[in-house]
């Protein structure tokens, strides 16, 4: 029992500190921050439960203990991951829900609907991004794939069809 | 020095949800393959159902050789089963990922075309208008927007959930809301 206490007490820890500096500032690249932040704290928090008074009653008491903590904290690591990262960058479904939701019963023709998400709000944003992580990269006028984005794509290609899936978008 | 049982019941209850990811992966694999469902999602909730399945059997299995009261075993099987919820969630998320991201379609786009496309051009063609349709398209069939007389409705519907949970935890931590991207745009 101790074990899930220390794991639930961890993770929510970690979120407050998220959380709290997110509010202060927002880091350029949000993602590979909060993956630093929440990894940093496992083992921060596991070597805290040893040492800190107060703390120890919480402490593993063998590997199995550890490695228990330590799943469940890197599962919702990734999974909050996830998550943050869909904040970041809203849903084009999400955003055409809510804009058509936002009208009450006067509804939204599909001309306002395209007029108010265009391409500074759904395309441009992406390629920045892309370009940014460096996945792709504008050569003369020209939008290109960087030998990295290329792998990265020829990879999630190789996903798709195991995954026997159409093309993203 | 520590002692560590191997193949114990500790160890299984710890191995719990990662055994129940491994059932979700191969379930999911199987259904992909094997059944003619030609849908992503119900492919995956199978997989995720047998995966939590698993996850609760392994676990109440391991409780059954291990000493614990009751409040413990339940505090683990609500445990393992939530650890399995987040790492299925990140296996969905990973899966789906190849379906609904703008940026990996552009990726695909981009992949096909080794010279690059003109940046106007890959605008033009992949434009907000046409992903704004399919979306609407998209919606109404899967009776998340209502469509009447060329008007779009909102539905209490699951998107339309989920965009409220979003706008939630978006608020909370970013402290901005999805409807401040058209505020923007109308005040600009």
């Amino acid at each position: 029992m101790h074990a899930i206490i220390l794991a639930l007490g961890l993770f929510a820890a970690t979120f407050v500190v998220h959380w709290l500096w997110w509010r202060v500032r927002l880091p350029e690249r949000q993602t590979i921050t909060l993956l630093k932040l929440f990894l940093a704290a496992l083992p921060i928090g596991l070597l805290a439960a040893y040492f800190v008074p107060g703390l120890t009653r919480f402490a593993p008491r063998d590997l199995w203990d550890v490695l228990l903590v330590a799943q469940f904290h890197i599962a919702c690591t990734l999974s909050y991951a996830c998550i943050n990262s869909a904040l970041q960058h809203d849903s084009p479904s999400l955003m055409v829900v809510t804009f058509v939701a936002m009208a009450g019963p006067a509804g939204r023709s599909a001309e306002e609907v395209g007029g108010i998400l265009d391409d500074d709000l759904m395309i441009r944003p992406r390629l920045a991004e892309l370009s940014a992580g460096g996945m792709i990269e504008l050569v003369e006028g020209r939008y290109r794939l960087t030998p990295r984005g290329r792998k990265f794509t020829a990879r999630l290609a190789l996903l798709r069809r195991l995954f026997r899936l159409e093309k993203g978008g | 020095m520590v002692e560590v049982e191997l193949l114990g019941p500790k160890t299984w209850l710890m191995l719990a949800p990662t055994v129940g990811l491994a059932a979700d992966v191969v379930a999911h694999l199987t259904v992909t393959w094997l059944v003619p469902l030609k849908k992503l999602y119900p492919r995956l909730l199978v997989g995720g159902v047998c995966g939590g399945a698993t996850t609760l059997g392994v676990t109440l299995a391991a409780l059954d050789s291990a000493a614990l009261g009751n409040i413990e075993a339940v505090a683990f099987v609500l445990f393992n089963l939530a650890t399995f919820a987040a790492l299925s969630f990140g296996y969905f998320n990973f899966v789906q990922l190849n379906v609904s991201a703008l940026r990996v379609r552009l990726l695909n786009e981009l992949y096909d075309v080794p010279e690059g496309i003109d940046a106007a051009r890959l605008t033009a063609e992949y434009s907000a208008i046409e992903i704004v349709d399919q979306r609407l398209r998209r919606l109404v069939r899967g009776r998340q927007i209502e469509e009447r007389g060329g008007r779009y409705y909102r539905r209490i519907s699951l998107v339309y959930g989920i965009a409220l949970a979003m706008d939630a935890v978006k608020w909370a931590v970013l402290n901005r809301r999805i409807r401040d991207n058209f505020r923007r745009r109308v005040s600009s």
